[in-house]
């Protein structure tokens, strides 16, 4: 099919077996690529009672149809079982990895066994090597990156994980260039029980066959024209993620205190202030007409990772934050989970639970604790389990873990927007701000009025609004496939065009809802073969608990309600299955 | 009567110290939304409105984001908050 090679690598790494595969066509029609194609890849490979450490579970990295042909397309996701939820894990980086992979003339990379030693993958031109790591082990993201850059040589992209991923540590990340990070579900770990401490890759195979070059050109260039005719480009250029802290923090969607204050200085740890005290860097990902990151004091620093290790723990003092960042960045931590883990410490360490005094806003503790966790040493592998486990261990009611099936809450409090609560519930991986990012429709930043959703009170919980969630939640699933950047000037209509011209089928908005649709129910009936149970579609008490204070005006979600409005309009099931004749109607029963 | 005002917009950034952007300012009774974006483009020197009408800013009102070519004229109360935003996203 146009615009994919429709080939994968396998990569046994117990006996350095690699075999190259056929990706059928039926797939790519049905799923299209990215986290839907990694889902329907694993789907068979994947059970309830498959370790994710052990050297059976796989591990994949794919690219979408449009990564390398379209603005905002240098992603690439990296997807399995998670060690965090055991359930569905995907986790998706920007950065310049995912082109190169396109680029050496697959779509996927399937890795599985487990290598008798430390090992990296070379990718390069067309061979492919399994290289002695040994040397690096234990070595940060960054030297991981040089030192691995410097044996293969220049033009090479490197992913790798830190000394967090080589401990199991159930939230650890896989970083690309030491910049851009697959952060979520705890993908790093996986990596990690393969002995695998990174892959260089680069491509020259080119990218596959587009239907429609002449298109594409021409789309190409009047996309970028329009990107920088917007005005949003120049600021978003400059702040990136970090201009959202003080906007956040004024409705009550960055959390503070473990979720339990509403006012706090947030312009002490605004991007601004940054700007003002520190050399600020940018820094982008492939193909981005943007370039939105940022490194703040050469720390590459978002507005997650702001709100984790800063209000959530009450740190407001920049350096402090930058130094745990850091430390996250180059032990290979998701900045989310490890920030409210932390916060969980300093929560439980003020009731006396713990031994170890962990004091709010002590940025020396915080970042002592995280290179515990990284290592697993003392109190640190307590933590390094995650905060479900963490409770379970310690006797703590899960209403007080600030996760959804294990994963961590992201800073947009469920308090702020009715839809953000039920989109953590019911998301594939837990807790996330990405499926879908319903905040960007209320605050009129990202609506979407070609299917409908535009903005309204974001605490309505009608079934009108929960509809619209409903194909929010699509189309954001569809990006995951598409692996465009969610945080690019790229709208549906752009998307649709893109797809159009690359893979040669007319494609319109409302397509682009049902590929999602069936991404979603796909991965819903992934989950539920791994174990997962409707029960588990509720957000803790610690993170809905109305606060007194503070922009969420006392707002506390009716989960019970908007579930069972989501259930009615997703057609699923008192047991959380999807009804049949939902699976059928979306072709899905053909390939399960 | 007072309104309550977060001018976080960036392109309000030269207007307001990091530390001063939220504050009250006093309106008459029965004041419309319009009264509050034309005192405040007064005391800024800069047009909020045409801001607003572009899209370029958003207001944030009673809790939703106004299309303010339609709102303008809501009349408010007392005590009410005015928070201006820009429109990106934050992930
Ligand atoms: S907008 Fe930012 S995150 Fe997205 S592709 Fe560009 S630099 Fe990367």
């Amino acid at each position: 099919m146009k615009g994919y090679h429709g080939k994968l690598l396998e990569i046994d790494l117990t006996n350095g077996n690699t075999t190259f595969r056929e990706i059928t066509d039926e797939y790519l029609k049905h799923f299209t690529g990215g986290a839907s194609l990694a889902a329907i890849l694993l789907y068979s490979r994947l059970d309830k009672d498959l370790d994710p450490f052990s050297s059976n579970a796989p591990i994949i990295f794919c690219t979408g149809p449009l990564t390398g042909f379209s603005p905002f397309s240098g992603r690439h996701v990296v997807a399995g079982k998670s060690p965090l939820t055991e359930l569905w894990g995907e986790t998706t980086m920007g950065g310049f990895f995912g082109v190169e992979l396109k680029r050496f003339g697959i779509d996927a990379l399937i890795i599985t066994g487990k290598a008798p030693k430390p090992v990296y993958l070379s990718l390069k031109n067309g061979t492919i090597e399994i290289k002695d790591a040994t040397h690096l082990w234990g070595k940060s993201t960054t030297e991981t990156t040089f030192s691995i850059k410097n044996e293969i040589g220049k033009g090479t992209r490197v992913i790798c994980i830190g000394p967090a991923g080589e401990k199991l540590v159930r939230f650890a990340s896989i970083m690309d260039e030491g910049h851009r990070a697959a952060g979520r579900t705890g993908m790093g770990a996986v990596m990690g029980a393969k002995n695998l401490k990174g892959v260089a890759i680069s491509g020259d195979k080119g990218l596959p066959e587009v239907a429609d070059q002449r298109r594409l050109k021409e789309l190409y260039s009047a996309t970028l024209e329009k990107i920088s005719a917007n005005p949003g480009r120049e600021l978003w250029h400059t702040y990136g993620t970090l201009m959202y802290t003080t906007q956040g923090y004024e409705i009550g969607d960055t959390p503070a205190k473990y979720f339990q204050e509403g006012v706090f200085p947030a312009f002490k740890i605004s991007g601004e202030s940054m700007l003002e005290k520190y050399d600020v860097k940018n820094e982008g990902c492939a193909l981005c007409p943007v370039i939105c990151g940022h490194r703040v004091r050469g720390v590459k620093m978002e507005y997650e990772s702001v709100g984790a290790l800063g209000s959530t723990c009450m740190i407001f003092d920049l350096d402090a934050l930058l130094d745990a960042t850091q430390v996250c960045n180059e032990m290979g931590l998701d900045t989310i989970s490890a920030g409210v883990t932390v916060a969980f410490a300093m929560y439980l360490s003020e009731k006396g639970i713990l031994k170890d005094k962990i004091q709010w806003g002590d940025g020396k503790a915080c970042v002592s604790l995280l290179e515990k966790i990284a290592l697993r040493e003392e109190i640190g592998d307590l933590f390094a389990e995650g905060t479900m486990r963490a409770a379970m261990k310690l006797g703590i009611p899960s209403d007080e873990a600030a996760n959804v099936k294990g994963l961590e809450v992201p800073m947009h409090d469920p308090r702020a927007f009715s839809m953000q609560a039920i989109s953590y519930a019911t998301s594939v991986r837990g807790a996330c701000h990405m499926r879908s990012d319903y905040f960007t429709v209320d605050i009129a930043a990202a609506p979407i009025p070609e299917l409908g959703i535009t903005p309204s009170d974001r605490f309505e919980e009608s079934e009108q609004k929960v509809k619209m969630m409903v194909v929010h939640q699509n189309v954001k699933e569809m990006w995951n496939a598409a692996l465009i950047c969610m945080l690019g000037i790229f709208d549906i209509n752009d998307y649709c065009g893109f797809h159009t011209v690359v893979t040669g089928i007319e494609t319109k908005p409302a397509d682009i809802s049902l590929y999602g649709e069936r991404s979603y129910i796909l991965k819903r009936l992934l989950n539920l073969k791994l174990g997962m149970t409707k029960d588990q579609e509720r957000l803790p008490k610690v993170v809905t608990t109305p606060l007194k204070r503070g922009g969420t005006g006392g707002f506390s979600p009716n989960l019970e309600k908007t579930l069972q409005l989501y259930y009615k309009i997703r057609k699923i099931g008192d047991n959380g299955y999807p009804l049949k004749e939902k699976i059928e109607e979306l072709g899905i029963d053909q390939f399960i | 009567m007072k309104a309550k005002v977060s001018l976080l917009a960036l392109q309000f950034k030269d207007f307001v110290p990091p530390d001063g952007k939220t504050f009250e300012i006093d309106v008459p009774c029965g004041s419309r939304v319009c009264d509050v974006v034309n005192l405040l483009s007064e005391r800024l020197s800069t047009n909020i409105g045409e801001f607003l009408m572009s899209k370029k800013v958003v207001l944030l009102f009673r809790n939703r984001a106004l299309q303010y070519e339609k709102d303008a004229d809501l009349e408010i109360t007392d005590g009410e908050n005015f928070i201006f935003i820009t429109p990106l996203i934050g992930g």
